[in-house]
């Protein structure tokens, strides 16, 4: 069915209808549209109103249905009290479609709001979508700046961060409605930070280098003593080839033109390569940063850390292993040279002041450690290989131009105790020489043997031997020492070799050394050797002191040709030279003194029978014991004295003996002599003076016997009297003791007993020597 | 002279042996109870002095010490004939000595007084790491001599007063109480009384 709209004017035709609708579905297609109808013309009541007189006229139908049909018209009403029902029920399904319709109208106005907001946020993310493209483009310049850093292009890096700033940040930082202006702040805010990186990363590179450095300092050290060495024996090479230029050290203008051919860096060469790179860079980009003074003084502080690094607490100079001397010195050379170079490539780095101040601490500590490690060195040659190195590490250090006047001071201090050693050491030496002398004549087989003696010992022999083996007149511990002698001074000599600029100082202490040693050592021993009971230990003490002497002359001389130019001029005396000398005496002395003790002995063997029965036909057995002792000690012990001492030993000993021999019949003991007892002295007299006869020089020493040969013959003389007539006596007994004579005479008697049987009486003259 | 004398005797002794056995210094360890330990070759002749006492008497030894090397025989053989006792001296580690004792023993009898007393001296007994000569081949070699034997050690002063006293004692036993009783059942003349000079009282010998 059409849905229609008809206009209702009147609604009881409507209602007529709707009543008359055949079903009840036909009842609400016509009640509806009219109630509709009703109700949007607001004209309800007047619906209601021909609803109510539809129903007035049916209930005047029904009143007369009723009326006349009750029963129709009760069931009428009940039929309209239905319809009453439905149609209330249909006014509230009416209001609730309203409502319903209502709802949906809401929901609407919801839509179309978020609509509206959508289309605002994608506004915003279009236009932070602008800005971050902007910002990526700020990022990326750092991002590059950083990644220069990486690739360790700092300088790139830097200037990157400057075109970042000058061409980003700046302008947005300028424009304060920049919609970067927060980022720009922000980066503009990191920039020191990544400068400081830069920096750091520089300094870490710098830090890397110089930790390599450190560790190359030694080994460099090495090269360059190495160099130094080369240099050395290259110099020492055109001294031996051209003798002229002798006076021209290491490092002299004259050396280093010479050596000028040879071309070595010590930095750069094969063993070892020192790259500045690193620095340069620092230095560069510190520049650039506005840093140079801060980096200079960081720099300094790290050298500063870097050179009490490498100075140990202590080193050894026995051991040349890690902490010796040779490490020491090259770690410092290796630093120092280093400094110098570094000084030269980067004028502004490093100042003079600053280097010399490292280079004056280190040494001032290598000076200290070597002191005292000097303590527990107890051989020269030890000091000696030490003071080659320390040489060698002045004359390089000199070479880069470093003041090396603490360090020559200081070889005075090595060379102290390197005398000292050597004094030791040779002073041992001769303790031993001295004490394991055979004190023989020294006894040499061969005719190299000879020659080997004579060069070493300033023996210079009046005529070659001609055969061998030959006896020489000293004792092997002359050779000896005259070898040790010379070592002595050699090793002396050697501490100047290369470099020591004291050279006067040495001549000086050698001197005091020599002569220490030669009259402390040699000369005291051999004095102390003279209380030897042993007449050939003595005799040879003095031939071998007689040959020292000689040696000592010799020994002034050659100290003088060695000195050094510098030394003051005029002759060099050695005190052992008179101490030889005149010990010579004291062995002299001693040696009279042993013959005379000797002749003592035998004399105290003396058996005179002063008054003897008979007449007694032979000498003494003393006297010939004591003749015979005396010519075999002068061909044998004493054969090797000079010959002037000999005759002078003669003399003492034939003097003494006489003097001994007149107190014999002197003696208290002594009451009476018989002319027998005269006889027996007088023979023995007359035998000792035969027995000088046949001396050479002997008319000097019969002069010892002239007042016992004439107190004898005024015992002997008739006439006692011419004694005290000063005429004769002057003339015949001039010698005899004014005193003695007299109490001799006063002994004398006439009267010889009768020769007894005693065939005992000359029992020690015949068992005696003779 | 008799009253300055400060001994009764005077008995002359004499060391032989090769150079090296010791012999200087058997003598100074028995006239000076020292020793050195440094080899000091004794040149040509020496002589050292030692009263000792033996029964009673002073006995002055005057014992002689020759040098061992051959250069200075002229000199030593000399000493000889004064001798009244000869020791032989060898050193127990050094085999050459011991065997040169027979020809020292030949130039005694050749050149000393005949019946000079003699002993054997081995010295150096305290060396025994390095001895080569034993005791009984010593002991041997002075039977088949006929002479009495000591070792002795210088060094370690082990016998050398035995050796030179009874070597003394030998000789006085000799000489002087042979002379003694001779000259006792002669004329009974006390020798130590006597006063007038002679040394010894001995039989002639010679």
């Amino acid at each position: 069915m059409p849905r229609r709209f008809p206009q209702y004017d009147d609604y009881r035709a409507s209602v007529q209808q709707i009543i008359a609708s055949s079903s009840d579905s036909d009842y609400l297609d016509q009640l509806i549209p009219a109630l509709k109808d009703a109700s949007n013309n607001n004209r309800t009541a007047a619906f209601m109103q021909s609803l109510s007189h539809y129903a007035d006229e049916k209930e005047a139908d029904i009143e007369q249905i009723g009326l006349t049909k009750h029963d129709e018209f009760l069931r009428s009403v009940d039929q309209l009290q239905s319809v009453r029902q439905g149609t209330v029920a249909l006014t509230s399904d009416i209001l609730q479609l309203n409502e319903s319709i209502q709802a949906s109208t809401e929901s609407l106005a919801e839509q179309k709001e978020k609509l509206v907001e959508t289309k605002a946020i994608r506004q915003n993310i279009s236009d932070a979508t602008d800005g971050l493209k902007e910002s990526l483009d700020i990022l990326h310049a750092l991002n590059q700046a950083h990644d220069l850093i990486r690739k360790r292009h700092y300088y790139i890096a830097l200037k990157a961060l400057d075109d970042l700033q000058n061409e980003h940040l700046v302008p947005i930082i300028q424009n304060k409605y920049a919609t970067q202006h927060k980022l720009a702040l922000m980066i503009q805010k990191s920039i020191p930070a990544s400068q400081k990186l830069i920096s750091d990363q520089v300094m870490n590179d710098l830090n890397t280098w110089l930790f390599r450095i450190r560790e190359t300092s030694q080994f460099l050290g090495e090269v360059a003593f190495y160099h130094t060495n080369l240099r050395q024996k290259r110099q020492k090479d055109r001294l031996d080839a051209n003798l002229s230029i002798k006076p021209y050290a290491l490092n002299s203008a004259i050396e280093l033109v010479a050596d000028e051919s040879e071309e070595f860096d010590v930095l750069d060469n094969d063993e070892v390569s020192v790259e500045f790179v690193p620095l340069f860079e620092a230095i560069h980009i510190h520049e650039a940063l506005g840093q140079s003074e801060k980096f200079k003084q960081e720099y300094a502080v790290t050298r500063r850390q870097q050179k009490d690094l490498l100075l140990p607490s202590s080193i050894s100079l026995i051991e040349d292993e890690e902490n010796g001397l040779s490490s020491l010195l090259e770690a410092i050379a290796g630093f120092a040279i280093i400094e110098k170079a570094t000084m030269r490539r980067c004028p502004n780095l490093r100042s003079p002041a600053e280097v010399d101040e490292l280079w004056d601490s280190m040494i001032q500590t290598a000076k200290q450690l070597i002191t005292k490690a000097m303590n527990e060195v107890d051989r020269a040659d030890v000091i000696r290989d030490k003071k080659e190195i320390i040489a060698l590490f002045i004359q390089t250090m000199e070479g880069w131009g470093y003041s090396v006047s603490t360090l020559d001071d200081f070889l005075l201090t090595l060379f102290e105790k390197y005398a000292d050693l050597l004094q030791k050491a040779f002073s041992e030496d001769f303790q031993e020489i001295v004490s394991t002398d055979d004190y023989m004549p020294m006894a040499i087989a061969t005719q190299e043997e000879f020659q080997k003696v004579r060069t070493v010992s300033w023996f210079t022999p009046d005529e070659e031997p001609i055969t061998f083996p030959c006896i020489l007149p000293f004792s092997q511990m002359y050779p000896l020492s005259c070898i040790d002698i010379r070592n002595f001074l050699n090793q002396f000599y050697f501490f100047a070799d290369n470099h020591f600029r004291h050279p006067h100082v040495i001549d000086e202490t050698l001197k005091k050394s020599l002569d220490n040693l030669l009259s402390q050592q040699v000369c005291k021993i051999l004095v102390e050797r003279l209380n030897s009971q042993y007449l050939g230990q003595i005799v040879q003490i003095l031939i071998n002191l007689e040959y020292f002497e000689n040696a000592c002359r010799e020994l002034e001389l050659l100290l003088v040709q060695a000195r050094s130019s510098s030394s003051a001029g005029g002759p060099i005396v050695l005190h052992a030279t008179e101490e030889f000398r005149s010990n010579k005496k004291t062995a002299e002395k001693r040696i009279f003194e042993l013959v005379n003790s000797k002749i003592d002995d035998l004399v105290e063997t003396a058996e005179y029978d002063w008054m003897a029965p008979t007449l007694e036909a032979e000498p003494s057995s003393y006297m010939s014991t004591l003749t015979q002792y005396l010519s075999n000690i002068m061909t044998s012990t004493l054969l090797g004295l000079p010959r002037e001492i000999k005759e002078l030993i003669y003399f003492d000993a034939l003097s003494h003996t006489a003097n001994l021999i007149l107190a014999l019949p002197l003696s208290p003991s002594v009451k009476k002599i018989n002319p027998n007892g005269v006889a027996a002295l007088a023979k023995d007299v007359a035998y000792l003076s035969s027995f000088i006869s046949t001396l050479d020089n002997a008319p000097v020493l019969k002069q010892n016997l002239d007042e016992l040969e004439q107190t004898v013959l005024l015992m002997q003389t008739e006439n006692p009297d011419e004694f005290y007539d000063i005429g004769v006596r002057n003339r015949k007994f001039g010698r005899v003791d004014a005193m003695t004579g007299p109490v001799l005479l006063e002994k004398l008697t006439h009267s010889v007993q009768s020769p007894r049987n005693d065939r005992l009486a000359n029992f020690s003259s015949r068992f005696g020597m003779k | 002279m008799a009253g300055t004398r400060n001994y009764d005797f005077l008995i002359k002794l004499l060391l032989i042996g090769d150079s090296g056995v010791g012999k200087s210094c058997c003598l100074l360890r028995f006239s000076e109870d020292s020793f050195t330990p440094s080899f000091i070759t004794t040149i040509g002749i020496d002589f050292k002095i030692r009263t000792i006492e033996l029964d009673g008497k002073r006995v002055k030894l005057q014992i002689w010490d020759t040098a061992g090397q051959e250069r200075f025989r002229t000199i030593t053989t000399a000493y000889y004939r004064g001798a009244m006792g000869i020791l032989l001296v060898y050193d127990v580690t050094d085999e050459r000595s011991f065997n040169n004792i027979r020809t020292w023993f030949s130039n005694v009898e050749q050149h000393a007084t005949e019946g000079v007393n003699k002993i054997l001296i081995g010295n150096k007994c305290d060396w025994e790491d390095r001895r080569v000569v034993s005791t009984e081949r010593g002991q041997q070699l002075a039977d088949e001599l006929g002479i009495p034997f000591l070792e002795v050690s210088a060094k370690s002063n082990i016998n050398v007063e035995k050796a030179f006293y009874s070597l003394a004692a030998d000789i006085k036993k000799r000489i002087i109480d042979t002379a003694k009783t001779d000259s006792t059942t002669q004329g009974g003349v006390d020798v130590g009384a006597q006063g007038s000079g002679s040394g010894f009282g001995g039989g002639k010998c010679c």
